[in-house]
């Protein structure tokens, strides 16, 4: 071949390639099926806030089982999942499905602090100090579960602890850092 | 029912002996942004008893209007509320209108909204009551602690405005009710100071500086008060708040410069004394700063900002008992404020009362980290 059939040729394998590439495979719709996926989970999670919000527990909870066949790992779900149980006094199923989803969903800051927030008041401390120092390693800043640590170690019975602790985070929220 | 005709000369007649009632009642100052005399800011919102819209202007119109600001987390505010909805109640078919505004927080919870809606069944209220979502009203008038009152005549002007409830406040209340209805005699006859008037175009240029204000454009503001200033020499208001916009600014000497000529102009709005003494703290002159907060405490001894500045000019003179006093008592009006726990926490924390200190604490992280 001369060059410029050369040329040629490798300029129709080349737009060949891009062709081939920009569009997908029969059957093989992954990209936009989870983006519908996200967006379904997303619209059915609006409406079960809005169920749970006007008092209509069952139907929100017929939402989130929606969400969960679509995404067996969504959090979002599982958080409102245990605030609907905490809502009807069950303090026991929630501390499961948290457990669980805790689990699922290792890097959910809501559902540790959810969790940490039901032990706190069962009078526990040993799981919300771990559940908050777990946040606080990745999140050092994260105001809430330096709250619930200091609140750890007050039922711990550390209170001069307790007390430091606290009184920093006011001391930065309120005060601008300045004492 | 028909509702009783009033001429208007007894109607001109009523509005003095509720000047003259209320007036002869203790100086009071509910808020930080609206005094007696002054024009009452509008609102409107939807009641979530009936479900209407509500709009204060349309009330006043026709009626007396008793405006409450109230949480779920005083039990004065509740008291009040039972009290104002027994009122209402027995002058229904009169022209006197309630409003309860609750002030539980920024944000409605679930949890909020259930103890609202708890409150709301327990007292039994037939009163409109309005969920002041963002806080938007609570500011815009600057209430200060809770139960607040705002008491408003049919010309939109505020004629008394109470801060917290005790049994001065509740027989005033009834007795200037009574009165403007027609069902008991004034029993003064000379006309006391009601409140300052001011000119309608200075009362413009004032509530736009206080929008500005509130929006973070304090230049401006400032430039607007000069301008109601300018309109009505005679009104403390500008000065009082151009006062407190430049100690935001960190002006110090400017902004006790503004109160002082408030305080000249009249000596009996707490707000003035307040500011001032806030002003004195912030610039460390501790002695001068408790004096001016005692002044306004003799005014309203219910005004939280001065209990809470009082309290801290106590613990700056190594006077702990008094400041955990003084902020015990604001934190009993203004349950709401975090910032009164953190301060009683940090005086707790002198006393070497860690226990205390960490309750406090934990009561501020509470609020600004709600359960939802």
């Amino acid at each position: 071949m001369n060059r410029s059939r050369l040329t040629r040729f490798f300029e129709i394998c080349l737009v060949c390639i891009i062709l081939f590439a920009a569009s997908p495979l029969p059957g093989d719709d992954t990209g936009s099926t989870s983006r519908n996926i996200r967006l379904e989970a997303r619209n059915l999670l609006r409406a079960a806030n809005t169920s749970f919000g006007e008092g209509n527990s069952e139907r929100a909870l017929a939402k989130i089982d929606s969400i969960l066949a679509l995404d067996s790992l969504n959090p979002d779900a599982f958080f409102l999942q245990a605030k609907i149980s905490l809502a009807g006094g069950d303090t026991a199923s929630a501390t499961e499905i948290l457990e669980l989803a805790r689990h699922k969903a290792p890097r959910s800051t809501r559902i540790k602090i959810l969790l940490a927030r039901i032990f706190i008041h069962r009078g526990e401390y040993e799981m919300p100090l771990a559940l908050t120092e777990e946040i606080l390693k990745f999140k050092p800043s994260d105001g809430e579960a330096s709250f619930l640590h200091g609140w750890g170690l007050l039922i711990k019975g550390d209170t001069v602890q307790a007390a430091d602790a606290f009184e920093k985070i006011l001391t930065d929220k309120l005060a601008g850092g300045k004492k | 029912m028909r509702l009783p005709s009033i001429s208007i000369f007894r109607r001109v007649e009523l509005v003095l002996a509720i000047i003259i009632i209320m007036a002869a009642a203790n100086a009071s100052a509910a808020f930080k942004y609206t005094a007696v005399g002054m024009d009452a800011h509008d609102f409107s919102g939807e009641d979530i008893i009936s479900g209407n819209s509500i709009s204060i202007s349309d009330l006043y119109r026709d009626n007396l209007v008793i405006v409450v600001f109230w949480a779920t987390w005083s039990p004065r505010s509740l008291a009040q509320l039972r009290d104002m909805n027994e009122l209402k109640a027995k002058y229904a078919d009169y022209p006197i209108e309630v409003v309860a505004i609750n002030v539980d927080g920024q944000k409605t919870t679930p949890a909020v909204r259930s103890k609202i809606d708890r409150a709301i069944e327990d007292l039994g209220l037939q009163i409109p009551v309005i969920i002041d979502e963002g806080l938007e009203i609570f500011y815009k008038y600057g209430v200060v602690a809770v139960p607040s009152t705002a008491v408003i005549d049919t010309a939109g002007i505020v004629r008394y405005d109470p801060c917290g409830y005790g049994m001065m406040i509740q027989d005033v209340l009834v007795d200037s009710v009574k009165v403007f209805l027609g069902l008991a005699e004034s029993k003064q006859t000379h006309i006391f100071a009601a409140g300052y008037q001011p000119q309608k175009k200075s009362s413009r240029y004032y509530n736009l500086a206080l929008r500005l204000n509130q929006t973070g454009m304090h230049d401006r503001a400032l430039e607007n008060l000069e301008l109601a200033h300018q309109a009505d020499t005679l009104f403390p208001g500008p000065l009082a708040l151009r006062g407190e916009i430049l100690r935001f600014q960190g002006k110090l000497e400017a902004s006790q410069e503004a109160f002082a000529r408030a305080a000249e102009l009249d000596s009996s709005l707490t707000t003035t004394w307040a500011g001032w003494g806030r002003t004195l703290l912030r610039n460390q002159q501790i002695e001068q700063a408790r004096e001016k907060l005692s002044r306004a405490l003799e005014l309203e001894e219910t005004y939280t900002p001065a209990l809470i500045d009082l309290g801290l000019c106590q613990a700056h003179l190594d006077s702990i008992e008094p400041a955990i006093e003084s902020l015990l008592q604001a934190a009993e009006l203004n349950h709401g404020n975090p910032m009164i726990h953190y301060y009683l926490g940090q005086v707790y924390r002198r006393a070497g009362r860690e226990g205390e200190a960490a309750q406090a604490f934990l009561r501020a992280l509470s609020i600004i980290y709600p359960e939802d």
